[in-house]
């Protein structure tokens, strides 16, 4: 490949060393818990020839309660950080967080609307679980035109605008999520609070079946784009000088954007700022190349949710604090931190 | 015949930018277009580049209509110096011009490494090769563009096509010396059959670079032709609006545009 520093350095060994860190937190997920279980019982579960065979509870509680969840904590994390990583290559500005301009509560919305009215009559045609991740689609799609409109200017987008659209609309779909929690009854208000706070625990096998594969292909396709993401960062008329069909490549990352997005909150509710956290640590090690660091944000978003995620279900065990809830008092500071380094380059906001 | 704006007229709700403005540059020649601020010299170069649509008229290249190309082909034989550029990522400058290499097929890594130094050895920035793009100094910054829109020109096409280099103010924030090397690279390449067209503001290095002008102002084209005889102080001090003296330098055959000021 044509590149300068990148195809000297042959490989890089963060993927190697975040891939081995990713299977070691999810072996510790496995084992901890409000059962734990001894890690050799673990090892004879997963079919190694050591220790004892683990009991019918065990095995009910790694296959239905654990495993699940820590799918789905990597597939989240991963598709996540990826779409974070998009989003600011998109506008061109490390601090587009797909979760602070509103799409998620975009998406929010949207799937509390089916929830509310799902719950109080039979929707018609398609099961709730299939609605869902299509309501939140929508809705996230429907946020994503609204601010990324009102923050273009003469083939730039304004992130300041965008910051304060993504505001607007944060506090729109708040207002409209609590009027249909006042209007829920008490099944609906359940599902509605647990959501709104984030947790990967809600989900059963079958919204995870359903779920995966919307997560996982934003995850796989995105790094296609590293390159002409690369070039866009020039600007977009200088990228359409490169050979690049700027209105094209928006439109496709977009999309694959808005999908990661939906089906992370249709999944798991709103669970933000990995896609801020994560492609600022990774871009400190990678540089802003988007061909390394769109894998290495999707392993190091999929082990940041899932550290995060165990340690939410642990650290006030039997109870649990929401995964939300916990990436919220890790990214505000977070944020107001970068916001404090980018201070001086007006550039940037 | 390379890039030829016919009958441009560029128009923003019922203000005209831009009137019937017609050039030709020729591979082989450097191109300057000299005018005032707000004649129209950088709308002229979105029109030529493609970015922007003209409102009526066209710009053929290599004699084909801009918008019938399609856009890999001809990233692949023409690029563009943009005035300002606004890249807050921390790339390393070799990064930024390896970009310029996006719209050809991969070859030998070896190679496309071979054209990326010579691009950046030719642009005379390859003490700043490791350095991070946005600590670069806006000279610097712009130097290290040019050696990007040079990678992406470097090789001549396997199709005999003729390639171009459009420059929108490529000296503007460069020192007296880099000013007059960006300007010999650039005389240089279009002594290799290339095309160049650059945005000046300085009627200097017109007269001392240029093969061709074309002088514009209010968005007409006022005069047209070789620079010693089209820049005259009558011209001059018409289109800037005070008065231009012209020197010929004894026995060296230059002249030399002096504004006459009272300061």
């Amino acid at each position: 490949m044509p590149s300068a520093s990148g195809a000297r350095h042959s490989i890089d060994p963060l993927l190697p060393i975040l891939s081995f860190a990713l299977i070691a937190a999810a072996l510790l997920s496995m084992a901890v818990g409000a059962n734990s279980i001894a890690p050799s019982t673990l090892l004879n579960w997963l079919g190694l020839p050591f220790g004892d065979a683990p009991q019918a509870f065990e095995r009910m509680t790694l296959l239905q309660l654990r495993l699940p969840r820590i799918l789905l904590a990597i597939a989240v994390g991963a598709a996540l950080a990826t779409a974070g990583v998009a989003m600011q290559g998109l506008v061109r500005n490390p601090l587009a967080d797909p979760g602070l301009i509103g799409l998620s509560s975009g998406a929010a919305l949207a799937a509390a609307l089916v929830i509310v009215i799902g719950t109080a009559r039979r929707l018609p045609g398609l099961p709730q679980n299939l609605l869902l991740p299509i309501a939140a689609f929508l809705g996230a799609a429907a946020a994503a035109a609204c601010v990324l409109w009102l923050a273009r200017d003469d083939g730039h987008t304004r992130v300041a605008t965008l910051l304060l659209a993504g505001l607007a609309i944060n506090a729109i779909a708040g207002a409209g999520i609590s009027l249909m929690a006042y209007l829920a009854d008490d099944q609906a208000l359940r599902s509605i609070t647990f959501w709104m706070f984030g947790s990967l625990g809600k989900a059963g096998w079958q919204e995870i079946l359903i779920a995966l594969p919307l997560l996982l292909l934003p995850v796989a396709l995105l790094p296609r784009y590293g390159r002409t993401l690369n070039a866009l960062l020039l600007g977009e008329p200088e990228a359409g000088h490169l050979g690049i069909n700027v209105e094209s490549l928006k439109r496709q990352v977009m999309t694959l954007v808005i999908l990661a997005v939906a089906s992370s909150v249709a999944v798991a509710g709103i669970i933000g700022f990995i896609g801020l956290i994560v492609p600022h640590l990774i871009r400190l090690h990678t540089g802003p190349d988007h061909r390394r660091l769109l894998p290495a944000a999707a392993l190091a978003g999929a082990l940041l949710l899932l550290c995060g995620d165990t340690l939410s279900r642990t650290i006030l065990s039997p109870a649990e604090l929401p995964i939300g809830i916990l990436t919220a008092v890790i990214g505000g500071p977070f944020f107001l931190l970068l916001l404090a380094r980018f201070r001086h380059r007006p550039e940037l906001a | 015949m390379s890039l030829i704006a016919e009958q441009l007229s560029y128009r923003v709700k019922d203000r005209l930018l831009l009137d019937n403005v017609s050039l030709s540059a020729t591979a082989g020649e450097l191109h300057a277009v000299l005018g005032p601020n707000g004649a129209g010299k950088s709308t002229l170069l979105r029109l030529l580049s493609g970015e922007w649509a003209p409102s009526s008229g066209k710009v053929l290249f290599d004699g084909r209509p801009l918008h019938q190309w399609a856009p890999q082909a001809l990233a692949r034989v023409r690029a563009v110096l943009p005035q300002r550029e606004t890249l807050n990522f921390s790339f390393t400058a070799e990064e930024v011009v390896a970009l310029g290499r996006l719209p050809h097929r991969a070859q030998e890594p070896a190679l496309e490494q071979a054209i990326i130094d010579a691009a950046i050895a030719t642009a005379g920035v390859s003490h700043l090769s490791t350095r991070q793009y946005p600590t670069l100094s806006g000279g610097e910054r712009s130097r290290v563009q040019l050696a990007r829109v040079l990678t992406q020109i470097w090789q001549a096409p396997a199709a005999p096509a003729s390639r171009c280099l459009l420059l929108d103010e490529p000296t503007a924030s460069l020192d007296l010396a880099h000013q007059h090397h960006c300007l010999q690279i650039a005389r240089e390449l279009s002594k290799q059959k290339v095309a160049v067209l650059a945005v000046l503001h300085d009627p200097n290095l017109v007269l001392a670079y240029a093969d061709r002008v074309t002088v514009l102002c209010c968005g007409q084209v006022v005069a047209s032709g070789v620079p010693t005889e089209v820049l005259t102080p009558a011209l001059l001090s018409r289109i800037y609006g005070i008065p231009v003296q012209v020197w010929e330098i004894p026995d060296s055959g230059q002249r030399w545009i002096q504004a006459q000021t009272h300061a």
